[in-house]
């Protein structure tokens, strides 16, 4: 998976490309960990995210409850096969997706 | 093959050397081949201009010498002449001075040849007969004695005059005449009574010229060649005689020859104003004295006839003949007093044998010295080679060495090489030649001890590996166990079939399926997913699976099958930090009813094949419960189906819908239930239709890499109760 920053001001954007499986997911966390400092609203791209496992889910689990505290974080651009597992494993209600 | 640096680097040595001798020699043999064509063809030029101009100079050198010597010759015959006239003109002198002052004279007597002894060179009084009988008056006998005082002035002054002479108009003769042995003067009586001065040549020549004339060239009574100097002398009336010195012409010219040579072949003459020639050192040929006199400037030779004009035309001059046929060299000189001319002759070859010998010399010379230098040019190359050689054979030797000394550390450092290769780690390469090959000996000793470390770090990371392995061999031991054996639930009723099946995708994974029996009437069965893979996600199962568990069996009557999933999810979701999470797909199976009733807990659908109909998913209306572990209180959906014998339900979780061929295409929901509806009538056992699943799954994975768990479970239910024993 690869993972494209770009941060503008408290603002930071990661476009998420790939499959977010098992293996990619121990890495988004690492870098999740590293940037999110200071960071008050979190947008991710997923419009070429084409796969997300549990591990992803649970990615995403973690950094919404993180930044629950400090500020925002949205989902956007989600695809319909990943949108189909955050609906199934009820995250949608969990995370904030816009459409 | 290729060659080894040694033998590489001994022939570049010598390669670059012997290209280095080849072209100092081709140099130093084309430079020495230069300066000997130089030097040869220099001696060359120089000897023929050297040889040219010594010819030319000693041509020049001769035509000089020769102009000299006919010069020096002519004078001296000149010189000669001029005492002749000298000497008659003085006596003509004293002549004039006695006939001018007769009255101091006294009348003398001479000698009368007729009847006295006359000395050699004594003066003598003659007269011829005719004379006499003429008559001779008193006064013409005093006058004759006045003027025989004359005999004073007569005496012979030089050795070439062969008589003095006083001849008067009145016909008498005072002479003294020389001999040749010095003996008196014998005179024939025919000559004395004849002999009339008057009628001699040069008297009449003298008389007529009234001035000093030298006569032509005559033969005496001697039989000496002779020329006469005469010049009139005077009296009162006039002319009254001639004065004439006879001198020996030949013995003057003689002197003139010897008095020095230009050379063995040169020829000396005297050639008068009418092209005769006089005298002749040569006795025949050209200028030879003829017999009869001819003119040498109508010999018939041009060029002859030329310079014979001009000699006798008074010029000087020297000029190259041919005389003879031998070419020569003629110089001449004018004697003018007499009008005759001095030429000499001098062969050709003799004036220009020194050019000759000088340049013949030089020319000996400059071979000797060309055969020097190519002796030298040779002994050059012969030292030059042999120096090569000798160099070459140095080079050969120093390379040796020299490359023995390049390649022996390189050497030493492939053996240690070699060694550390073998596997010693401790060998340390030992090379101090302070280059390159140090550093890199150096360079290897760093990797060693790198390569050493590295090798110890990879053992012990190894070894831990190992450990690791071997504790989750252990652990998937364990979580094996955990997982319940169908022949605990199927053994002793024929109410239902079930079979399930896990294969993790690591050692230990994150799927987990469940089924015991809650009393003698229902079946629990769960099928579940923790998020992740691994340790963590294998106690995170462990946990969910015990929890779950432990609320199903403590549930009270009251609660729902929703409220003890419900509970589970809070007792699971406490003090979770790490925000594991478990989909779990929970349902109880009443035994006498087919009531089926469930919880779906954010895991995939399963599907169920009712009344003989193909499978179908089954999918709730309105949303999907969360998975356990998300957050506390959470409530959950209780659903309800009932099950006629036959029917048939299939869990699984997302690693048989997620599983990807090479192409990473997904196995998905529909290649699932076609892979179910394939086998629904009839249906076989679960175990078998387990295995048609998987078979089908294998078919589509081919040789991709399982990615996930893969978990299924298949249940039907018989309704076939059996009386319980």
């Amino acid at each position: 998976m690869d993972i494209k920053k770009e941060k503008n001001g408290t603002t930071l954007t990661m476009a998420l490309s790939g499959r977010l499986d098992t293996v990619a997911a121990a890495d988004f966390e690492k870098e999740l960990n590293a940037s999110l400092d200071g960071v008050e609203s979190l947008i991710f791209d997923c419009a070429d995210l084409t796969y997300v496992a549990s591990s992803g889910l649970r990615a995403f689990l973690m950094v919404q409850k993180r930044m629950n505290k400090q500020g925002k974080m949205v989902m956007r651009h989600v695809q319909d096969a990943v949108m189909e597992v955050l609906t199934m494993t009820g995250f949608d209600d969990l995370l904030q997706i816009e459409k | 093959m290729k060659l080894d640096i040694r033998r590489r680097m001994l022939l570049l040595a010598l390669s670059g050397s012997i290209l280095s001798f080849l072209a100092l020699g081709l140099i130093v043999f084309f430079g020495a081949a230069a300066m000997r064509d130089t030097v040869m063809e220099r001696g060359r030029l120089l000897g023929v201009s050297a040889s040219g101009f010594v010819e030319t100079f000693a041509g020049e050198q001769a035509r000089r010498r020769l102009s000299s010597h006919v010069g020096d010759k002519a004078l001296l015959i000149e010189r000669e002449f001029e005492h002749t006239r000298r000497d008659a003109e003085e006596i003509a002198q004293t002549m004039n001075l006695i006939l001018a002052a007769q009255g101091d004279y006294l009348p003398r007597a001479l000698p009368d040849p007729h009847t006295e002894t006359v000395a050699s060179g004594e003066p003598y009084l003659n007269m011829s007969r005719a004379v006499e009988a003429g008559g001779v008056d008193e006064e013409a006998r005093r006058k004759m004695g006045v003027a025989a005082n004359i005999a004073d002035s007569l005496a012979v002054r030089n050795r070439f005059y062969t008589g003095v002479f006083v001849g008067s108009k009145d016909g008498w003769l005072i002479a003294a005449d020389v001999t040749k042995d010095g003996a008196p003067a014998r005179f024939s009586e025919k000559f004395l009574d004849s002999y009339d001065p008057r009628e001699m040549n040069w008297y009449k020549l003298a008389a007529e010229a009234g001035k000093t004339i030298f006569t032509d060239l005559y033969v005496d009574t001697n039989g000496t060649r002779c020329i006469t100097c005469a010049t009139p002398f005077y009296d009162e009336d006039g002319f009254a005689g001639v004065v004439g010195v006879d001198c020996n012409a030949e013995e003057i010219y003689q002197q003139a020859v010897d008095m020095n040579s230009a050379g063995a072949t040169d020829v000396s003459f005297i050639l008068n104003k009418r092209g005769e020639i006089l005298f002749s050192t040569k006795r025949e040929g050209t200028l030879a004295v003829a017999d009869k006199p001819r003119d040498l400037r109508n010999c018939g030779d041009k060029r002859l006839e030329m310079e014979a004009s001009a000699m006798a035309s008074g010029k000087n001059d020297v000029s190259l003949v041919s005389i003879d046929g031998e070419g020569v060299y003629l110089a001449y000189a004018p004697m003018a007093s007499i009008g005759w001319s001095f030429g000499q002759v001098i062969a050709q070859t003799e004036v220009t044998y020194p050019a000759r010998y000088a340049k013949d010399n030089l020319q000996t010379q400059m071979r000797e010295f060309a055969g020097d230098v190519r002796g030298n040019v040779r002994r050059l190359a012969g030292v030059g080679a042999a120096f090569l050689l000798l160099a070459l054979l140095a080079i050969v030797a120093l390379s040796v060495k020299a490359s023995g000394h390049f390649v022996r550390p390189i050497l030493s450092l492939t053996e240690g090489v070699n060694e550390i290769a073998q596997g010693n780690l401790d060998r340390k390469l030992d090379v101090h030649t302070g280059d390159e090959i140090e550093r890199l000996a150096d360079c290897v000793n760093d990797m060693t001890d790198n390569l050493k470390t590295h090798i110890e770090n990879l053992a012990k990371a190894t070894a831990e590996k190992e450990h690791i392995k071997a504790e989750l061999s252990v652990a998937q031991r364990i979580q094996e166990g955990m997982l319940p054996a169908v022949s605990s639930v199927l053994s002793g009723q024929t109410a239902f079939d079930l079979d399930a099946g896990m294969t993790p995708a690591k050692e230990v994974g994150g799927d987990f399926y469940d089924f015991y029996m809650l009393d003698e009437n229902r079946l629990a069965v769960a099928i579940a997913d923790v998020s992740g893979k691994g340790v963590p996600a294998a106690l995170f199962m462990v946990v969910a699976k015990t929890v779950l568990e432990n609320c199903t069996l403590s549930a009270k009557p009251e609660e729902s099958l929703a409220d003890v999933v419900a509970r589970a999810n809070d007792r699971i979701s406490q003090n979770n930090d790490q925000m594991m999470f478990v989909t779990v797909f929970f349902g109880v199976l009443d035994l006498r009813t087919g009531v089926f009733d469930y919880v779906n807990a954010g895991h995939n659908p399963p599907l169920a094949a009712l009344g003989g109909e193909p499978f179908a998913y089954l999918v709730p209306e309105g949303k999907p419960d969360k998975p356990l572990g998300v957050m506390e209180g959470l409530a959950f959906h209780q659903r309800s189906l009932t099950l006629a014998a036959g029917d048939a339900l299939f869990f699984y979780t997302d690693g048989v819908t997620e599983a990807v061929d090479e192409k990473a295409e997904l196995y998905g929901e529909g290649r699932l239930k076609a892979a179910l509806d394939r086998e629904v009538n009839p249906l076989p056992s679960m175990k078998e239709l387990l295995a048609a699943v998987r078979q089908d799954m294998s078919a589509h994975v081919g040789e991709a890499e399982q990615s996930d768990d893969i978990t299924m479970m298949a249940l039907r239910y018989s309704a076939e109760r059996r009386p319980i024993a």
